[in-house]
């Protein structure tokens, strides 16, 4: 999976959680907390439906790297390298 | 036979528009069934019908907006034709309803700028109801507005009366300014000129929004009515006192992070919910803090539903009750809470939920606040606050180390209870959340 594919799949989860975002308005390096008021229930809304469309488990600790599009992007391109 | 009502979804709702019906009549209908969507400030609540038996008749339409206690269906309860009315239970929310209504068997309804009182069994009487007619002048200032009984006949001046006719100025909403309250010719041009102000307003707000812009703001408006609404009964009635602790939760935290390793995705605690079961635990023995303040009395609930208060994105504020938590385990209510949570972001939460919390929750840690000392939703008697866990210096037993701290706070009702109480509860929260084993119980 190519780093736009994967972009769409971080944006689509994030708008799927947050039906009031536009994908439109959702910058890369756009943070889901200060930006755009994920709060940790939200948050969790994320991980799942990346789990859900990606089949990956993103370790509670690893949740500090992946606090924009951005970051999210790089670090699940990462783990699916592996 | 017994009336279905339109529900009291919470001390500040006056009224709510009967959007869908799930049943009709003929149909039998448990306790618990969700039998109409209403909407109300708070989005489309699905009520809850609480008692069982048959819908005989069905008395309010689709699209109709009713006060809070009209009747909505007639409904033949399967214990009434066992046991007879007169042993009938009078259930919590029946009570609530009739308790906050403003004033004795009287019914407050809202219409625009209107207030208009009627007595409940004028209301009872009625098939439906009507709801009072705009009038021509949209919204009046308090110094021409009529009081609903003034007594005896309207002194107007003759120049006044004339000008009254030609401009269809309806002078028994005006309040006179002239001698021995007499209604002059100025008082009559200035109930036009405000008439005038009023609907070109309106008029130029309709064409400068587009409609669904409208119906949002208009929608988060009435949240917004509702929430000032309740606060501020909150503030002028409750005595509240305030506490005030910081909490270790580094064993909390460790045994969360640990189970959260072993599970999966789906499966994860949120500090939320150990929130939840925390207070619900230490509610257990402080049932001077669970329960409501209606009438000059303290009435200790008879479960814990603990309200958790939900920020929604688009503005405004909810606190949904979860059931029972002091008795469901830990590992239920997460997706319980998280069902919750979701369902009131999207505005599909059950009538049960918005009425039944006995205690509430506010926790701002996800925006870095530390302390919040909260205002108490009535009737009920206490909120308990939770700011942010942060890094924080910590002595004990002589040490001094770094650990997660969160500080907590609770706003008690005085009537109900005092500092003394308080702070015991707040001593069972600190000691709950030093043994982690507890949550699992």
């Amino acid at each position: 999976m190519d780093h736009v594919e994967l972009e769409q799949m971080v944006i689509s989860a994030l708008t799927a959680v947050a039906p009031d975002i536009e994908a439109c308005e959702v910058e890369m390096t756009t943070d889901f907390r200060n930006d755009l008021d994920i709060d940790s229930v939200d948050y969790l809304n994320f991980i799942i439906k990346l789990n859900e469309l990606l089949q990956v488990e993103i370790p509670e600790a690893d949740y500090k790297n992946l606090t924009s599009p951005r970051k999210a992007v790089d670090y699940l391109s990462k783990i699916l390298a592996r | 036979m017994s009336e279905f009502r339109m529900p009291s979804l919470g001390a500040d709702m006056e009224k709510g528009t009967l959007a869908i019906w799930h049943i009709s009549a003929g149909q039998a209908v448990e306790k618990g069934d969700i039998v109409a969507d209403v909407e109300t400030d708070k989005g489309t609540i699905e009520v809850e019908i609480f008692e069982s038996g048959i819908i005989t008749e069905i008395l309010v339409k689709e699209g109709q907006e009713v006060p809070v206690g009209t009747p909505l269906a007639q409904i033949q309860s399967a214990t009434a034709t066992a046991t007879g009315d007169a042993s009938k239970e009078v259930s919590g929310q029946e009570k609530l309803a009739s308790v906050q209504a403003p004033g004795d068997g009287v019914l407050a309804l809202q219409n625009n700028a209107e207030k208009v009182c009627v007595k409940k069994d004028e209301i009872d009487g009625l098939d439906g109801i009507r709801l009072p007619e705009k009038k021509a002048i949209v919204r009046e200032p308090a110094h021409l507005r009529a009081g609903p009984a003034r007594a005896g006949r309207l002194r107007v001046t003759p120049l006044a009366r004339k000008i009254a006719e030609e401009l269809g100025v309806n002078l028994a909403l005006l309040h006179g300014s002239g001698i021995d309250g007499a209604i002059t010719r100025a008082d009559v041009l200035q109930a036009r000129d405000l008439a005038a102000s009023a609907s070109r307003s309106q008029s130029q707000s309709q064409t400068a929004n587009e409609l669904v812009q409208k119906k949002i703001s208009m929608k988060s408006q009435g949240m917004r009515q509702a929430i000032a609404r309740a606060m501020t009964k909150s503030k002028k009635e409750i005595p509240h006192y305030y506490l005030q602790t910081e909490i270790d939760m580094e064993r909390t935290l460790a045994w969360m992070e640990q189970y959260n390793r072993e599970v999966s995705v789906k499966e994860r605690l949120l500090v939320g919910v150990l929130l939840v079961k925390a207070v619900a635990l230490a509610m257990n023995k402080f049932p001077e803090l669970n329960g409501f303040y209606i009438d000059d009395e303290f009435h200790p609930a008879d479960g814990v539903h603990v309200g958790f208060a939900i920020s929604l994105r688009q503005g405004g504020l909810i606190a949904p009750a979860m059931h029972d938590c002091d008795k469901k385990p830990l590992l239920e209510l997460m997706p319980d809470f998280l069902d919750l949570v979701n369902r009131t972001k999207s505005g599909k939460l059950r009538s049960s939920e918005i009425s039944d919390a006995t205690v509430t929750i506010t926790s701002l840690g996800d925006r870095g606040v530390e302390t919040v000392f909260g205002v108490i939703y009535p009737p009920q008697v206490a909120l308990v606050g939770f700011g942010a866990i942060t890094e924080r210096p910590w002595a004990e037993s002589g040490m001094l180390g770094v650990r997660r701290i969160m500080t907590a706070t609770l706003s008690a009702d005085h009537r109900a209870s005092n500092g003394h109480c308080g702070g015991l509860f707040l001593s069972e929260l600190k000691t709950i959340f030093s043994q982690p084993y507890l949550f699992k119980e």
